[in-house]
């Protein structure tokens, strides 16, 4: 029974169309692992016990008479606590939201229960989506399935460790500044952040608007793809938004790699510790065996990333948070705040400096593509750490290592998606990233495809 | 309190902010990182002349 929990959407999806399954089995079944191990794993802000067995009970009558919506039907899934969701709480993780209860869904979050899912609950994260590390004073800390000692990462650290627990089938996450892609690194998911504007933000709460991207989160490619294509969509409400063909990004998903053209930036390979060091060549040594064509590049604009990331992220989040910030300061943990006040002491100069960094990061992007298909480096240049006693110096140590590998993507507006790419020294799982050309999705999810068939979590680096 | 501690203290003061005393450290630590890879830029000398990106809604504009 234990494996139902672990199985995918897409093969479970199966079983349930051919009525093998019942959804209500399958939502009791996660539910009850929840009950076990989530006191323990903390990826649940808000369980929602009743109402996903509802769901579930009606989606079963429905398949029993003949209405099968597709694949998402029936299927459990975890929803990021910053997704709003009609008639309950939705935190963002923050004591200042602590009981909002929006009144409508995200749309998003809309056509995921259109299409069937069940909704579990509302993942840990965080708070306000603008850390790396999971902690959480307020909701609790999420802890990494794979050692409890050590952090799943954020801001979507709930959904990942929901994940890598078999708390749920499916989950959503949002990355501003890598925070889909680096807890799927730290607990050995899968994690797409899209091209923006391609999934709607609408309805979401805002980090840093220009940066924000909503993405699905799960165990394997074929399961990215399948909610890609139900996430994925234009929102006339949603400013961002962009009239975009949406593909079927589960068809043809096995594809041979032979001769796609992949660039390695050079900055990708400064500053990585040496296990992920070690893991980075061995992938790479693997996908040249697939028949990828793999070489060095340089791209001189990411040497403006880190300057970019920080004044864009403290700048629109400390504009988004500036009433609370002086109303309710004690409301924020000290990591938080400190964070967002510093967006208040940088200037509109930098500010500007920052988003004409990004056009050039962007053009010097296209230029690439010109070369190589896509490009591939380390989700982040570290290890995942264990928790330390001095969480607020970790959290934001944490930022300054990975936000220079993660924010790339989010400042150029370039699909990125996190595979793992083996299991490094203390046992705990490492991530790389493909990026690709805009709108490019379904060849990202073409290669990692192809990567996921060599069984990255089996890779470690002690064999 | 040095120099640095009491400009981001007086500045945050000047905004309204309510100031502790045991964030200074780490707002200084996150200015410091901004300052030091402000660095960057100055290898872009014609930075200056790109447009930036901006948050521009066209179908509000249309």
């Amino acid at each position: 029974m234990t494996e139902l929990a672990f199985m995918t959407a897409t093969d479970l999806a199966l079983l349930i169309k051919s009525k093998q399954l019942s959804p209500v089995e399958l939502t009791q079944h996660i539910l009850n692992r929840i009950d076990h191990f989530d006191p323990t794993i903390k990826a649940y802000i808000t369980p929602l016990h009743e109402l996903a067995l509802y769901q579930a009970k009606e989606a079963e009558a429905s398949i029993m008479q003949g209405y099968y919506k597709g694949p998402l039907h029936g299927i459990p899934i975890g929803i990021k606590d910053n997704y709003c969701t009609k008639g309950i709480r939705t935190t963002d993780g923050s004591k200042l939201f602590a009981n909002f209860i929006p009144h409508q869904n995200a749309p998003v979050v809309e056509k995921l229960l259109t299409h069937g899912c069940i909704i579990l609950g509302k993942t840990n994260m965080h708070e306000l989506a603008a850390g790396s590390t999971g902690t959480n004073p307020f909701f609790g800390t999420t802890r990494n399935p794979w050692n409890v000692d050590y952090m799943p990462g954020g801001s979507s650290g709930g959904s990942s460790a929901a994940l890598a627990a078999g708390l749920a089938i499916l989950a959503t996450g949002t990355d501003t500044f890598g925070s889909i892609r680096l807890p799927a690194a730290m607990c050995g998911i899968y994690g797409l952040k899209p091209t923006h504007g391609l999934i709607s933000t609408q309805g979401i709460f805002p980090s840093a608007w220009s940066l924000d991207h909503a993405g699905p989160m799960a165990r394997s490619v074929s399961d990215l793809a399948l909610m890609l294509s139900y996430m994925a969509g234009y929102d006339a409400n949603n400013p961002p938004s962009i009239r975009a063909h949406i593909p079927n990004y589960s068809k043809n998903l096995h594809k041979s790699i032979k001769g796609i053209r992949i660039g390695i930036p050079t900055y990708y390979l400064e500053g990585l510790d040496p296990d992920v060091e070690k893991l980075f060549k061995n992938a790479i040594a693997i996908l040249q065996n697939l028949g990828a064509n793999i070489k060095e590049i340089a791209i001189p604009e990411l040497s403006m990333t880190t300057f970019a990331g920080y004044v864009t992220v403290t700048g629109e989040a400390s504009a988004f948070h500036d009433d609370w910030l002086r109303t309710y300061p004690e409301d924020y943990s000290q990591d938080i705040r400190t964070f967002f006040l510093s967006g208040t002491l940088t200037n509109t100069t930098q500010y500007i400096r920052s988003q004409q960094a990004r056009r050039r990061m962007a053009k010097a992007f296209h230029k690439a593509f010109h070369e190589v298909d896509m490009m591939l480096g380390p989700t982040i240049p570290i290890t995942t750490p264990s928790f330390s006693d001095h969480w607020v110096e970790q959290n934001l140590e944490v930022v300054r290592r990975c936000l220079p590998f993660t924010v790339p993507a989010n400042l150029t507006g370039v699909p990125s998606l996190s595979v793992p790419m083996g299991l490094c020294t203390n046992g705990l799982p490492v991530g790389m990233q493909f990026i690709g050309k805009y709108f490019c999705e379904k060849q990202l999810l073409q290669i990692a495809n192809t990567w996921e068939s060599v069984q990255p979590l089996s890779i470690s680096i002690n064999k | 309190m040095n120099d640095d501690a009491k400009f981001i203290s007086q500045s945050l003061k000047m905004q309204g902010f309510a100031v502790y005393k045991d964030d200074i450290p780490y707002i200084r630590s996150i200015l410091h990182t901004i300052h030091q890879t402000q660095i960057a830029l100055r290898s872009f000398p014609n930075l200056y002349e790109t447009f930036p990106i901006t948050i521009v809604d066209k179908r509000l504009l249309q």
